[in-house]
C-alpha cells in the first residue's frame, strides 16, 4: 500500500520523555527499537521537554541538520501542547501538516500499569501514525479575499448609524437600508441625544451623508438574502422598484419595538392622559409637560414601571434594562421644569445596568420625586379625574392616587421584520423573539460575515446600542479590507474529479460550499462543480464523509491518511 | 435486533481460549469531546484494558463507514464511534449524521454476518472521563465474550 506515495517520505520521529513522566510504564528503549525498523524512518531521537526552550531549540536544531521532511511527535496530548511544541518544527521550516502528534501519555503510560502491554499499544499508536503522515500533504496557509468588501447595513438608528460611520473610516463603502422615511431611529427622539453637548445623532448623520462612500436607500425593506461571506445577494424592494445588491457582508441592525400598552386593558392606554415614556420624550424635547386633554399643566404625574415587561401573562418575560433610567430621568426632569408638580414612580424593583445609575436615582429623590414600590392594578376613570389603584408594599397598604398624567414605561420588544430577516439569514432567535449568534461559546463573528449591532439582540440603551455596534463591525472591517487566513484544517474538492451532485452542498452544515461552473478538461464543456468558500469553511469533513466519490478530502484527514493508519494498527 | 445476549454467540468456540483472547478494539474519537475525555481519564488515571486503540477524527460525522468496515475487515474485534452528546457537536450535526450512519451500518453488519454489537456509538463529552473508561472496560469485557472477529478467519485480505 505504501508503494502509492511518489517519493521516500523522510520521517523523524521524536520522542519526548516529558521530564521522566514517560518511561515507567512504556519501555522506551524497546519502543525505539520497533520504530527504527520501519523503513521510512530516518531519524529516532528523545528529548526530556520539546514543549519547553531548550526543546523547542533541539527541534529545531535536529530537524535543519538531518533531511527530515515529516515530523512525528511522540509524548503528551496534542489537546494541550500541539500548538507549542508544533512552534519549533515550523520555523524550521517543516508544513504544519506535515507534523503528526501521537499521545502515549495519556493514552498509554497513566492508564496501563503492565509494561509488557503499554509497550506495545505505543508501539501500534506510533507507527500508526508513521503510517498516517507518510501520506499527509503539504499545504500552504490560504489568504481568502473577498469578492465584495462593501457592506450592507439594516436599519438607520443608532447602531446602523454607528456602524455605517466606523465602516466608512475603513474606507469600505457602506449601503444603508431604512425602512422609515429619515435616518436616527428611536434615538433621534430622545431628549438628551438631541440637545445636550454630547451630542451623537445629528453631527453623525450630517458626516455620514457627506461620504461619496455611504449610499442610503429610504422606505426601502430587504426581501430576499442569498450567498455567503463575500459574495452575498441581497434582494430590496423599495416603494416603487426592487433591486439586487451585491455586498461581502450584513450588518443587522434593525432594533427592537415598543411594547404596545393597548395590549394591558388596565392601564386605559386609550385614554388621552394616559401615555406612553416616548410621547413624554417628545414633550420633554421642547420643554414643557402638558396634559394632553385640558393643556394645563399637571400637578400630579404617576409613571408606571414595567409596562408589558417581566409580565409572562400580558407581555414579554424579559426585563427591558433601560426603562427605570429612563423614567427616572423624565422624572427629574419635571421637578427641574415644574418644582410644584408631584411626581411618584410605581415599580416592582429599580433595575439599572449601567455604572452611575445609583447616584442618578439618588439625585432623582433629593430632586423631590416619589419611588412606590408595589404594581399598579389598575387606572380608573372617575369623571374627568385618572385615579390609580396601587399597593405601597413598604406600608403595607392599598391606596387610590389621583392622577393628571400618567406615564406607562414600556418596554422593548423584538421587532416582526427582525424575526421576518432571521428566517432570510439562518439566524437563530431566542425565547424572547430576538436574534441569537448561532454559538457563542466559540466565535465572535459568525464566519458567514453577518454581525448583529444594538437592540435586535436584545433591550439596551443608546450608550451600549453604540459600543456594541462598533464591536460588530471591528472585525467585518478588518475582512473586508484585508480578507483573512483561512483555517489550517479545511476541506479541498478536486475539481477534476467532482461530478457536481451536489450531495456535500446540502449537507455543509456551514453553506460553505457553493456551486461554481468549469469548463471540463476532457470534453471542453462548461458543468457545475462544487467548491468550498474556504471563508466559512470550518473543517468538520461533513463534505468529505458524504461524497460518493470521495472528491473533498479534510486537509490532514484524508482517506488515504486515515485507512493506512488502520492498516497499521490491525 | 440482536441486544439481548443469545446462548448460542456466546459459546462461540474458537481457536484462541476465552482466557487467552485478547481482541483488538479500535476507537474512532472526535476531536473536542471524546478524544478529550480519554485524555481526562488518562489524567485521572482511570485505567482500562490496553486492548482499545485511538484514531482522532475531528467529528464523528466524519468517520466514513468505510473506516469502521475496513478496521473490521482487517481484523478488528470491535469498532467504537464515540462523539460530543447531541447537541453539542462542535460543528452544530455532526454527531447525527454519525448517528444515521451507524444504525445503517449496524443493520449492514448483520447482513454480513457479524453481530451488531461489534460497532458502538458513544457520546462521551470531554468532562466524561470516567464514562470514557467505562464504555472501553465494558467493550472489551462484551468483546470477548463474542469471541474474535469471525473475518480474521475467513478471509484473508
Amino acid at each position: 500500500m505504501r508503494g502509492t506515495s511518489s517519493r521516500k517520505p523522510k520521517i523523524g520521529v521524536f520522542f519526548c520523555t516529558c521530564k521522566g513522566s514517560i518511561g515507567k510504564n512504556v519501555d522506551l528503549n524497546e519502543l525505539e527499537s520497533r520504530v527504527k525498523e520501519n523503513p521510512d524512518v530516518v531519524l529516532c531521537i528523545r528529548h526530556d521537554k520539546l514543549c519547553e526552550k531548550d526543546g523547542q531549540a533541539f527541534l529545531k536544531d535536529q530537524i535543519s541538520n538531518t533531511d527530515v521532511d515529516r515530523i512525528v511527535l511522540v509524548g503528551c496530548t496534542p489537546r494541550t501542547y500541539e500548538e507549542v511544541i508544533n512552534k519549533g518544527a515550523l520555523e524550521a521550516g517543516i508544513n504544519r501538516h506535515l507534523v503528526e502528534h501521537v499521545n502515549i501519555r495519556e493514552l498509554c503510560e497513566w492508564i496501563h500499569p503492565d509494561e509488557k502491554s503499554a509497550t506495545e499499544k505505543a508501539v501500534f499508536l506510533v507507527l500508526g501514525s508513521i503510517a498516517r503522515v507518510a501520506f499527509a500533504q503539504e499545504v500552504l496557509d490560504k489568504q481568502v479575499i473577498l469578492k465584495n468588501n462593501n457592506v450592507l447595513i439594516i436599519g438607520g438608528g443608532i447602531a446602523g448609524i454607528t456602524s455605517a460611520l466606523e465602516l466608512i473610516k475603513n474606507e469600505i463603502s457602506v449601503h444603508l437600508v431604512e425602512k422609515t422615511d429619515k435616518l436616527g431611529g428611536r434615538a433621534y427622539e430622545l431628549d438628551t441625544q438631541r440637545l445636550s453637548e454630547e451630542d451623537v445623532i445629528l453631527p453623525n448623520i450630517n458626516e455620514l451623508i457627506k461620504s461619496d462612500k455611504f449610499h442610503v436607500m429610504l422606505e426601502s425593506e430587504v426581501v430576499d438574502v442569498n450567498g455567503t461571506l463575500g459574495d452575498y445577494k441581497v434582494k430590496i424592494a423599495s416603494k416603487d422598484k426592487e433591486e439586487e445588491l451585491d455586498v461581502g457582508a450584513i450588518v443587522i441592525a434593525t432594533g427592537s419595538e415598543l411594547f404596545d400598552a393597548i395590549r394591558i386593558l388596565e392601564y386605559k392606554y386609550d385614554d388621552a392622559d394616559v401615555i406612553d415614556f416616548f410621547e413624554l420624550e417628545k414633550m420633554l424635547v421642547k420643554d414643557e409637560v402638558k396634559v394632553p386633554s385640558s393643556g394645563e399643566i399637571p400637578k400630579r404625574i404617576n409613571f408606571i414601571q414595567c409596562v408589558g415587561s417581566r409580565d409572562e401573562n400580558k407581555g414579554n418575560a424579559h426585563c427591558s434594562l433601560v426603562c427605570c433610567t429612563y423614567a427616572i430621568k423624565q422624572a427629574a426632569k419635571i421637578k427641574i421644569l415644574y418644582p410644584d408638580t408631584e411626581v411618584y414612580i410605581h415599580y416592582m424593583d429599580l433595575r439599572g445596568p449601567e455604572c452611575g445609575f445609583e447616584e442618578y436615582f439618588l439625585d432623582a429623590q433629593k430632586k423631590g420625586v416619589n419611588f412606590i414600590r408595589g404594581r399598579v392594578a389598575e387606572i380608573q376613570k372617575d369623571g374627568k379625574n385618572l385615579i390609580l389603584r396601587t399597593e405601597h408594599i413598604e406600608l403595607g397598604d392599598i391606596m387610590s392616587l389621583p392622577s393628571d398624567l400618567v406615564v406607562l414605561s414600556v418596554g422593548q420588544q423584538a421587532s416582526v421584520e427582525t424575526q421576518k430577516l432571521a428566517d432570510m439569514v439562518h439566524l437563530p432567535l431566542d425565547k424572547d423573539g430576538f436574534l441569537g449568534y448561532y454559538n457563542d461559546r466559540f466565535e465572535i463573528l459568525d464566519r458567514r460575515g453577518i454581525s448583529i449591532a444594538g437592540c435586535a439582540q436584545g433591550p439596551r440603551g443608546v450608550a451600549r446600542s453604540i459600543s456594541d455596534a462598533k464591536k460588530a463591525v471591528r472585525e467585518i472591517a478588518g475582512i473586508m479590507k484585508k480578507g483573512f487566513t483561512a483555517r489550517s484544517i479545511h476541506s479541498v474538492i478536486d475539481e477534476t474529479r467532482c461530478a457536481g451532485c451536489r450531495i456535500c452542498e446540502e449537507l455543509c452544515p456551514y453553506e460553505a460550499i457553493y456551486m461554481k461552473n468549469v469548463k471540463d478538461h476532457v470534453t471542453e464543456e462548461s458543468r457545475l462543480i462544487s467548491s468550498v468558500n474556504l471563508a466559512v469553511c470550518q473543517g468538520c469533513g461533513a463534505c468529505a464523509m458524504a461524497c460518493p466519490g470521495g472528491v473533498p478530502q479534510l486537509i490532514g484527514y484524508s482517506n488515504k491518511e486515515i485507512l493506512a493508519q488502520i492498516d497499521e494498527l490491525i | 435486533m440482536v441486544t439481548e445476549a443469545q446462548p448460542k454467540e456466546n459459546e462461540v468456540v474458537s481457536d484462541d481460549k476465552e482466557g487467552d483472547f485478547e481482541p483488538k478494539i479500535i476507537g474512532f474519537l472526535c476531536n473536542w469531546c471524546s478524544y478529550t475525555g480519554a485524555d481526562l481519564a488518562g489524567v485521572s488515571r482511570l485505567q482500562y484494558p490496553p486492548n482499545f486503540i485511538p484514531i482522532r477524527v475531528m467529528c464523528t460525522g466524519a468517520v466514513d463507514p468505510v473506516y469502521v468496515i475496513k478496521a473490521l475487515l482487517e481484523g478488528a474485534d470491535s469498532v467504537l464511534v464515540a462523539g460530543c452528546h447531541p447537541g453539542d457537536c462542535h460543528y452544530l450535526s455532526g454527531n447525527f449524521k454519525a448517528r444515521r450512519r451507524i444504525a445503517i451500518l449496524k443493520k449492514l453488519l448483520e447482513n454480513l454476518g457479524l453481530e451488531e454489537r461489534r460497532i458502538r456509538l458513544e457520546w462521551i463529552s470531554a468532562s466524561e472521563g470516567q464514562k470514557f473508561a467505562d464504555t472501553v472496560n465494558e467493550m472489551v469485557k462484551e468483546t470477548k465474550k463474542m469471541g474474535p472477529n469471525p473475518i480474521k478467519k475467513e478471509w484473508d485480505i
